[in-house]
């Protein structure tokens, strides 16, 4: 994976799936969601891995090093930066035992996304929808909260919508719509069935949105499988 | 980029971030208010939780290129 274009979208790509997968964690055991907080994840999970990949290169060892310094440098950000939630009516993830949980999120996000770039397997496509799944969740539900945002809805009521019970429907949607693209062999017919099954749960802005964004993604995937290295490539 | 100025690199973004993430506002400010960049830009003033962010980015990058410097060298 020698470009650098390739190696933006792999980090792209393992931020939102772990971002994802820690927002559905959160969301289904009652911890806020907040669009600032989920930023400052993003960013410092994405510079992570981006920087490891771009300047080492993509590999076990690689993996291990961004899935141990992302959520540590966000758990040092959480200590060290003054509070913006009120706690006594917000769970925010911000002891330390969550670190093991983000970094467990992070493993999970970084080795499905080299195993969708690995040479051909039987579970490659799988991993890779995989991958798209996740990252289509971060979006949408990223996507919901910016919506939320430029609507002038007040943070704190944002935090207090953003529930497991908005989150679920599109999970199912998108698992189902991966799911029929995967048999019939066509990416764009996943992202038709996702956008109109969004369209059916959420609203048909969010169905665009999940259409294109969906289609985009299984791009960028395949992107990256295009130039695919398995062994880590120094700058 | 040599070895040795990814060590360089390293050890200044680390000391950058460690001194803003790590010394308390109160401390900088008696040290120098203009460190605290209390100004405003364009309609957003810059926070204490800025200063944080950016200091952390920067510890970010000091490890990185830390872990580039080690890398170099097992090479």
């Amino acid at each position: 994976m020698n470009s650098w274009y390739n190696k933006l979208l792999f980090s792209i790509l393992v931020t939102l799936v772990m971002n994802a997968l820690d927002m559905l964690y959160h969301l289904s055991t009652s911890w806020a969601v907040h669009l600032n907080y989920a930023a400052v994840k993003l960013t410092l999970i994405f510079l992570s891995v981006y920087l490891i990949t771009a300047l080492v290169g993509i590999g076990k060892q690689e993996g291990i090093v961004a899935s141990i310094l992302g959520p540590f440098m966000f758990y040092v950000y959480y200590v060290f930066a003054n509070p913006t939630l009120n706690r006594e009516v917000f769970n925010i993830d911000e002891q330390f035992w969550f670190f093991f949980l983000h970094a467990a999120f992070m493993l999970v996000a970084y080795f499905a996304m080299r195993y969708s770039v690995q040479k051909a397997s039987v579970w490659k496509s799988y991993i890779q929808a995989f991958v798209v799944w996740w990252s289509m969740m971060a979006l949408e539900l990223l996507f919901l909260m910016a919506v939320w945002r430029l609507q002038g809805i007040e943070e704190e009521a944002a935090t207090m919508m953003m529930t497991f019970s908005i989150a679920w429907p599109v999970l199912l949607v998108l698992f189902v719509a991966l799911g029929l693209g995967l048999l019939v062999r066509k990416n764009w017919v996943a992202a038709l069935l996702a956008g109109i099954g969004t369209a059916l749960v959420q609203d048909t802005l969010s169905g665009v949105f999940v259409l294109i964004m969906t289609w985009l993604a299984w791009q960028a995937v395949t992107l990256t499988d295009k130039e695919t290295r398995t062994k880590s490539v120094s700058a | 980029m040599k070895r040795i100025s990814w060590l360089i690199w390293s050890l200044v973004c680390l000391a950058l971030g460690s001194f803003y993430e790590f010394v308390p506002r109160a401390s900088i400010k008696a040290l120098w208010p203009a460190l605290l960049f209390d100004i405003s830009i364009g309609s957003m003033r810059i926070r204490q939780n800025d200063l944080i962010l950016v200091a952390t980015i920067l510890l970010t990058v000091g490890i990185v290129f830390l872990y580039k410097w080690l890398k170099m060298g097992k090479n």
